[in-house]
């Protein structure tokens, strides 16, 4: 039995400890997946379809209007698509979880910190099964999948971790401004212009290439699509740049949700 | 006696009411900041193994919040909590079902909620079905096809069978029918003779007198009493009949009690067919109007409206303000109806009662009974109620 004195600017219920939190987060996220995909007709392929779709229409429909579009046009598209879609579906869900899940937080054996986790790895669900849609794209478009792609699953992480800290730091305004979601959602809808998504930074000025270096989710994109495509290594500088800059976001968004979430439900 | 499991010393707690809650009220500064509300004040509590502490205390006292930070839903804004046990809380059912899966399924994503791990959880599954007295067959079924009834049994089997070591519980005990409702009972004296430490809210004294080894009565976030159960809940029990104070004779005929800061000033009701006023037809609407007066500086206040069958005494309807939210803002002079769409009950006559109370209903103004009536007209029968039907012959 844990004895655990916890004064008034404490937060964690005792009894919730790494372990228990991990198995609740495997078992929600497992149930989100099931509840989602369960009742339709297609089940889990309804997670693939959209993927391969999207691919489909995009690729003819960019290598068409894009002036300068490379050889690799077409995988470098599905890498920043499949990214966006996760990277976008999550920090949205995340922001409104507190909210759209306010039963969780009347539970006082649950950890907060798991809604926004949920949510953010129930959309990783989809990026996953889209992953064999991908590397197909790949092999197909290039010949050849590169052994620098063994790094493409640490990139995935880091793209969690940065996905996780910008929702639970969202969630928790949210939770105090509702319109905050909305903003989100603006930002996204922006966004996915403002990163090289459906573009690279190959095509781009100089001026505004060193722009969106700044974006930490168009590098990701860029250092997916050298690993996975050009077989080439990101520099060792990008590569702790990035670690840096999502690991330091999610550590921020955490501590900025352990904080708030203590007062949640007065809120809600 | 062994060490308490919970403990609360000089626990307050404040949060803000009433304050931006938009991003374009927050940075346009329409907003106000809200006003800080005192929900709990220095409240002392300790729950050992083998007790249940009952809390009692109308709504808006402090029952809920005192369970939340117990739990560490919230954190307390001052004083200390302490818990020693890993806790597990009853304060909402069903709240996390999915109609998409099965009965097994939530049952089983319950448990782990109320703090099992999915492998015990799974283990617990017999268990759990037969408390909710769900057969097999029927928790392969999704959710969404079970009655109201089942859900809650569901539910309420599923957290409660996970022998937690200190569990909360807020007003959920009175679930499903009387048979169920008595199972739960007897469970939780189980539990609590098993060891658990309990801390229950409810306001059915009936209960808390059964189950509570000790007392606690919370008024407007104060601890009023706190002590044996009996002595506790009569007290409490009194004050409510204290307070409204002994019966007075009304002009026209019936009776009231009530502190009178705010006075009924007439209770009338319009059937919805034309039948004229005191009166509907079977099968009709009924529109009650409550006219009041002020008499002190009252700003709200919660109303009820029942019903009585004449020379009986349960009350056959029973409506508040309560249910609807808020309660109501008062002016000098007023009135409030309530549009009853549908009556269905048997044709005969009714005492129509109604009353004011404060907003925490702690507090009754004025009550009005045995003094208007309403007639509902139509050929009787020996029921209660006699809703729309049809009789069809067939062969």
């Amino acid at each position: 039995m844990s004895s655990v004195g916890i004064p008034a600017g404490a937060t964690p219920p005792p009894g919730v400890g790494i372990g228990r939190t991990v198995q609740v987060i495997g078992h929600l996220t497992a149930r989100e997946f099931r509840i989602r995909y369960q009742s339709a007709f297609l089940g889990w392929l309804w997670a693939l379809l959209p993927a391969i779709v999207r691919f489909i229409v995009l690729g003819v429909v960019f290598s068409q209007i894009l002036p300068v579009t490379g050889p690799d046009y077409l995988a470098e598209l599905a890498v920043g698509v499949l990214g966006w879609q996760w990277f976008s579906a999550g920090v949205a869900s995340a922001t409104v979880s507190p909210i759209s899940r306010r039963d969780l937080l009347s539970q006082p054996a649950l950890p907060r910190p798991v809604i926004p986790v949920v949510s953010v790895l129930t959309d990783a669900f989809d990026y996953l099964a889209g992953v064999p849609v991908l590397l197909v794209i790949v092999l197909v478009d290039t010949g050849g999948l590169p052994a620098t792609a063994l790094l493409f699953p640490l990139l995935l992480v880091l793209q969690g971790c940065l996905t996780l800290g910008l929702g639970m730091a969202a969630a928790v305004a949210n939770v105090h401004w509702r319109d905050t979601s909305l903003a989100v959602s603006l930002l996204l809808a922006v966004g996915i212009y403002a990163t090289p998504v459906f573009y690279t930074s190959r095509v781009l000025t100089e001026q505004l290439r060193s722009l969106t270096q700044l974006n930490p989710v168009g590098a990701l994109f860029e250092a997916q699509r050298q690993v996975l495509i050009e077989g080439t290594v990101p520099s060792a500088t990008t590569l702790t740049v990035l670690t840096v800059v999502c690991g330091g976001v999610l550590a921020g968004g955490w501590a900025v949700y352990r904080h708030w979430s203590a007062t949640f439900v007065d809120q809600l | 006696m062994t060490a308490p499991r919970l403990e609360l010393s000089g626990v307050g707690k404040r949060f803000r009411r009433g304050g931006a809650t938009s991003l374009q009220q927050r940075f346009l500064g329409r907003g106000t900041r809200g006003q800080w509300v005192t929900a709990l004040h220095d409240v002392d509590l300790a729950v050992g193994p083998g007790e249940i502490v009952g809390v009692l205390g109308r709504n808006g006292g402090g029952k809920s919040t005192l369970l939340r930070v117990a739990g560490g839903l919230t954190r307390a804004s001052s004083g200390s909590v302490q818990r020693h046990a890993a806790v597990s809380g009853l304060l909402t059912l069903n709240g996390s079902a999915s109609g998409d899966l099965s009965g097994a399924d939530n049952a089983v994503t319950g448990a782990v909620l109320a703090g099992l791990s999915p492998r015990a959880a799974r283990g617990r599954l017999p268990e759990i079905a037969a408390f909710a007295e769900l057969d097999d067959a029927v928790l392969r079924e999704p959710m969404r096809t079970y009655s109201d009834g089942m859900k809650l049994r569901l539910a309420f089997a599923a957290a409660a069978m996970t022998d937690p070591d200190l569990l909360l519980i807020d007003e959920v005990l009175a679930v499903g029918d009387i048979a169920f409702q008595e199972k739960c009972l007897t469970h939780i004296e189980r539990l609590r003779d098993g060891g658990t430490a309990l801390l229950v809210a409810s306001h059915v004294t009936s209960h808390m007198r059964r189950l509570a080894t000790r007392a606690v009565w919370l008024r407007g976030g104060t601890v009023v009493a706190d002590g044996p159960p009996s002595e506790v809940i009569d007290e409490y029990e009194a004050s409510l009949d204290e307070r409204a104070g002994a019966p007075q004779d009304l002009a026209g005929g019936g009776f009231r009690k009530g502190t009178g800061e705010v006075r009924i000033a007439g209770i009338t009701s319009t059937g919805s067919q034309g039948a004229g006023p005191g009166a509907t037809r079977l099968g009709g609407g009924l529109t009650v109007t409550v006219a009041y007066h002020r008499e002190a500086s009252v700003t709200h206040a919660n109303f009820s409206v029942s019903l009585r069958r004449v020379g009986g005494d349960v009350k056959v309807v029973d409506l508040t303000t309560e249910a609807s939210g808020a309660a109501v803002p008062l002016a000098d002079e007023g009135s409030i109806s309530v549009a009853i769409d549908r009556l269905d009950l048997e044709p005969g006559t009714y005492w129509l009662d109604a009353g004011i109370y404060s907003k925490d209903w702690e507090v009754p103004y004025d009550y009005h009974w045995d003094a208007w009536r309403v007639h509902v007209l139509g050929t009787g029968t020996s029921g209660i109620l006699q809703p729309p039907h049809a009789w069809r012959v067939d062969g």
